[in-house]
């Protein structure tokens, strides 16, 4: 059974009329604001361009002999999916803001807007996808061959001019640039070859279902019975289990990761999910719409695969053309048509996206810098470049499709779809490290990105294209057997020695792993420079750029206003860069002059405009040649720095002299509160030595009064009143003395050691004791004395040390009871010091005054007469005389009980150096 | 499900990455690789298009609805 040529051209031309008229449809409806593009839908489905004729016819293939083996290709992108939102969205939002209109652009605007990162990716994806296209070029062919009944056999030995491929090459070429390369469109979006695609990835998807359903419930009664049916035959029954034999878990692993990262970063699916994108919010729905096409496009698959083993088995029928050989075998060539329609659109659709996505890469990537570089020598403004643009990318267009033809004609014959498709992936995976590792990590640098995609392309070459060149007998065998140049360690396919399940797996392995070492380690042993720092950063920190836009610009740029529309009108054209203007006028609510000086943000906005249409990097070139660019020199920078180190260290010194303030409030208030306190004691004392001075002066004046008015007092009588006198003075000028003492000792203190010399503690005890001894008889106090040490030198002034004890035992004495009163002074030695005690058996000290009693002018109540007696000088004295000698005086004591006062002094080692 | 912040919502799409990829690999994919199941349909074929298409559902709860009700 097979359909006539003609009716299947007639079909064929009638398709295409109908995208023609859908495309230009759409586009109509663009220019009248009225997008139909502009849909969540529409934009799933143009996703949807992932389904080639690798799904198609392929998938079926790869089924026939692995079971479920076609299945991590799309299990791939929908795990994926969930992380594909974040890094999509990421991606969407940077290119609109920066008019990216290609992965190539992406690359080369984050590593610094130069050239060669772009031209590393434009070439890696023309190596990487031309094979894939020639193998859409195949399966259109096999189509139209099945159809028309020859069965599907290359015919290499036809003229070129009777060979189908070429037909097809050139047709699709039309096509492209119709809808591709119309124009040069500073935003490079195309909503005629959207809708286009859109239309085909229904039509496809609507041709396999029905491809499915009559198979699985035409030929057979449904699911059920076609997998029993299978499980009894002895091939089909093979594929039903999943398992290692069939397809290993190293080989599924690695085609999930290839294909997770494919979905996002082949040409063709940036371009319709990056660059044609016209709400970032699709997404969302996207995220669900492209899996579950996914799914419903795979259901059929095993069916399939198995109904056609169980029919051609043993038969020259390839697995790649069950799904129309079934049809046709069983009547329905209608059928059979509009499932090669279907299979000729997943072709076709994405032939024209890839190309396109192609085309803008090479000529904003490769072309352009050469173009500029070379004409700017001779002639700064290239007339007409516009003009001459379009015409250069309608030249690259039927140059790619041509070489995708010639690839055909060579190798493509001898390999299946998915072997050639999976190699494709291999390739443009390597350009995850460089475009992920962009937008998480600012520190990854263009010698980084640059050498690891180099690094990984080499490996891939050698690890697949060589691989597969030696097997056809391209390259001597001895590569693969003995490795390169004899070294084993060098196998094509077993690198290092490391043997994988699959040749894919080992290449996506190896290329993978020295590509993300070499940009990572590349990145840490090289710089950026300032315009690629600013790039990492807005890359990477997305989000404070897209709410404060302006804000953060390092390079200054400004140009004249007239120049910049000159320079922009020779690429753009005159209507496009008025309408530029117009836009930047409108937005900024401003009117620009001609004679104006362009301001650095609208050299900016110019620059993102003209990358539209160059790329980014010959962009910059360009605008370069008329702008000043003073980069926010680092000087400038540095100010900036310098000015807010300043305001730091301004703030800091702030805070500094705010608490030194504090710190000297508080030492006020605590001086001023014992200021205070002293000016009560002062005070007291003042009250209390003029009470003290008072008594005596008042018992001589009367007694020099009695004298000199009674001439009759008897000789014994005014004897007794003159030693009366004499005492009574004697009383003032020891308190008097006591007085001046206080200031003595606070001077002396101040003096500290000067004049020390060794002297016997104990005698100096011995002494002060037996000076005080007769007051002690007198008030018939016991005054003992106990030493428990051998040597008892110590460093010190003879007078101020009698002073200290004679202060303290004559304290106790007077404190001691009238009856059966007892002081007992001891020394002991405590090794470094000598600690003396001076204990009375008195009234003892209320324990709220232990601590007060030393300080100048306070005075114990004696308890007897409940007034004070003394000065209040005495133990604050002594306190300075024994801290004096760098010694500790304290006292504990309970009332009633009585009291122990203890010295520690130092002790003097003679041979202590 | 709680009222999950942005914040929230992306740690659980990242969890999602990770189940999924958990389990549409070996060795978790082989407990479900051989058998029948309903009759005479593989087991493999069931789980993976059953779990896959409860996937999707997930996807759409978590990045379409959850972000609109938001």
């Amino acid at each position: 059974m097979s359909l006539d040529i003609q009716c299947l051209v007639i079909v064929l031309v009638a398709y295409f009329v109908l995208l023609f008229i859908l495309a230009t449809y759409a586009e109509k409806r663009e220019r009248l604001k009225k997008s139909i593009v502009n849909n969540p839908i529409i934009y799933a489905l143009s996703l949807a361009v992932y389904c080639t004729a690798w799904t198609y016819f392929g998938s079926i293939g790869r089924a026939s002999t692995t079971g479920y083996g076609f299945l991590p290709i799309y299990l791939g992108p929908t795990i994926m999916a969930p992380l594909c939102y974040f890094i999509l969205l990421r991606v969407i939002l940077i290119s609109k803001d920066q008019r990216i209109n290609s992965i190539a652009d992406f690359i080369s605007a984050r590593y610094g807007k130069s050239t060669w990162p772009g031209v590393i990716v434009a070439t890696i994806a023309l190596i990487g996808i031309i094979p894939y296209i020639s193998i859409q070029l195949k399966a259109i062919v096999f189509c139209l061959d099945v159809l028309s009944g020859y069965g599907f056999k290359a015919d290499l030995s036809a003229p070129i001019y009777e060979d189908k491929a070429l037909y097809a090459a050139i047709i699709l070429a039309v096509f492209t640039i119709l809808f591709g390369v119309r124009h040069a469109d500073p935003n490079e979006r195309h909503e005629g070859l959207v809708t286009a695609i859109a239309f085909e990835s229904i039509f496809k998807l609507v041709a396999f279902l029905a491809a499915g359903i009559f198979i699985v419930f035409g030929i057979y009664n449904g699911f059920d019975s076609l997998f029993e049916a299978a499980a009894a035959h002895p091939e089909a029954g093979k594929l039903l289990d999943l398992t290692e034999e069939s397809t290993s878990g190293q080989s599924w692993f690695f085609l999930i990761i290839l294909s997770g990262l494919a979905v996002f970063l082949l040409p063709r699916q940036f371009h319709v999910a990056v660059v044609e994108n016209t709400n970032p919010a699709h997404l969302k729905k996207a995220m669900w719409l492209f899996p579950l096409y996914l799914l419903l496009i795979n259901i059929f698959v095993l069916p399939i695969a198995l109904a056609g083993i169980m029919h051609y088995s043993g038969t020259s029928v390839e697995a790649e053309t069950f799904i129309l050989q079934l049809p046709l075998d069983y009547n329905h060539p209608a059928l059979a048509l509009i499932i090669a329609l279907g299979g000729i659109s997943a072709a076709a659709s994405m032939v024209m996206v890839a190309v396109t996505a192609l085309t803008i890469m090479v000529s904003n990537n490769i072309f352009t810098p050469i173009m500029i570089r070379t004409k700017q020598a001779s002639n700064l403004y290239i007339s007409e470049f516009h003009r001459s643009l379009i015409g250069i990318r309608r030249v690259i267009v039927l140059a790619i499709l041509l070489l995708a033809f010639g690839f055909y004609k060579s190798v493509s014959q001898e390999y299946s779809i998915v072997s050639i498709g999976l190699i494709s992936f291999a390739a443009v995976v390597q350009f995850a490290p460089a475009l992920i590792g962009g937008i998480i990590w600012k520190r990854g640098t263009q010698t980084g990105a640059v050498l690891g995609m180099i690094a990984g392309i080499f490996v891939w070459m050698y690890t697949l294209p060589v691989l597969n060149l030696i097997e056809v007998g391209f390259l001597p065998i001895e590569i693969k057997e003995q490795g390169l140049f004899g070294f084993s360690l060098l196998k094509p396919n077993q690198l290092f020695g490391l043997q994988m399940s699959d040749n894919i797996s080992h290449a996506v392995f190896w290329s993978l792993l020295i590509n993300i070492s070499v940009y990572y380690f590349g990145s840490l042993f090289s710089r950026q420079t300032l315009i690629e720092a600013a790039q990492a950063d807005y890359f990477v920190d997305f989000k404070k750029y897209y709410k404060a836009a302006g804000e953060y610009e390092v390079i200054r740029r400004s140009a004249s206003v007239k120049s910049l529309k000159f320079l922009l009108s020779r690429y753009l054209g005159e209507p496009q860069v008025k309408r530029i203007f117009n836009e930047y006028e409108n937005q900024n609510q401003i009117k620009i002059s001609d004679t104006e000086t362009a301001s650095t943000e609208l050299v900016n906005f110019a620059e993102t405009n003209l990358a539209g249409a160059l790329g980014a990097a010959s962009a910059r070139v360009v605008i370069k040649s008329v702008v000043h660019e003073s980069a926010i020199s680092f000087d400038e920078l540095l100010r900036v720095l310098d000015r807010t180190q300043e305001a730091i260290i301004y703030s800091n010194k702030l805070e500094q002299s705010q608490t030194e303030l504090e710190d000297a409030t508080n030492q006020l208030r605590q001086a001023n509160s014992q200021l205070k306190e002293l000016d009560t004691l002062k005070a007291e004392f003042i009250s209390t030595v003029t009470h003290e001075l008072r008594t005596p002066i008042t018992s001589i004046k009367s007694l020099a009064n009695i004298l000199i008015e009674n001439d009759d007092i008897d000789t014994d009588q005014s004897k007794k009143f003159l030693s009366i006198i004499a005492e009574e003075s004697d009383r003032i000028s020891r308190i008097v003395s006591q007085v001046l003492d206080t200031e003595k000792a606070q001077i002396k203190v101040k003096n500290d050691s000067e004049g020390f010399q060794p002297l016997n503690l104990s005698n100096i005890l011995k002494k002060t004791i037996s000076a005080l001894a007769p007051i002690a008889e007198k008030k018939k106090v016991k005054l003992g004395f106990t030493q428990d040490v051998e040597e008892a030198t110590i460093l010190g002034n003879f007078d101020n040390l009698m002073q200290i004890f004679i202060n303290l035992i004559s304290n106790a004495i007077k404190f001691s009871p009238d009856v059966d009163g007892r002081v007992e002074v001891t020394i002991n030695d405590t090794g470094q010091s000598l600690l003396i005690s001076i204990a009375d058996n008195g009234i003892g000290i209320q324990a709220n005054k232990l601590q007060l009693i030393f300080d100048k002018f306070v005075q114990v109540q004696d308890g007897a007469e409940g007034k004070p007696s003394g000065s209040g000088l005495g133990l604050y004295i002594t306190k300075k005389l024994v801290e004096q000698h760098d010694g500790r005086i304290w006292v504990e004591s309970k009332t009633g009980e009585g009291s122990t006062f203890f010295v520690v002094l130092p002790k003097h080692t003679q041979n202590a150096w | 499900m709680g009222k999950g912040s942005g914040k929230d919502i992306q740690y659980l799409l990242v969890g999602m990455f990770f189940l999924a990829l958990l389990i549409y690999n070996y060795p978790i994919l082989m407990l479900f690789g051989k058998g029948k199941i309903f009759g005479s349909l593989p087991t493999a074929w069931v789980f993976i298009f059953v779990s896959w298409t409860l996937f999707i559902g997930i996807c759409y709860l978590l990045i379409d609805r959850k972000s609109r009700t938001r």
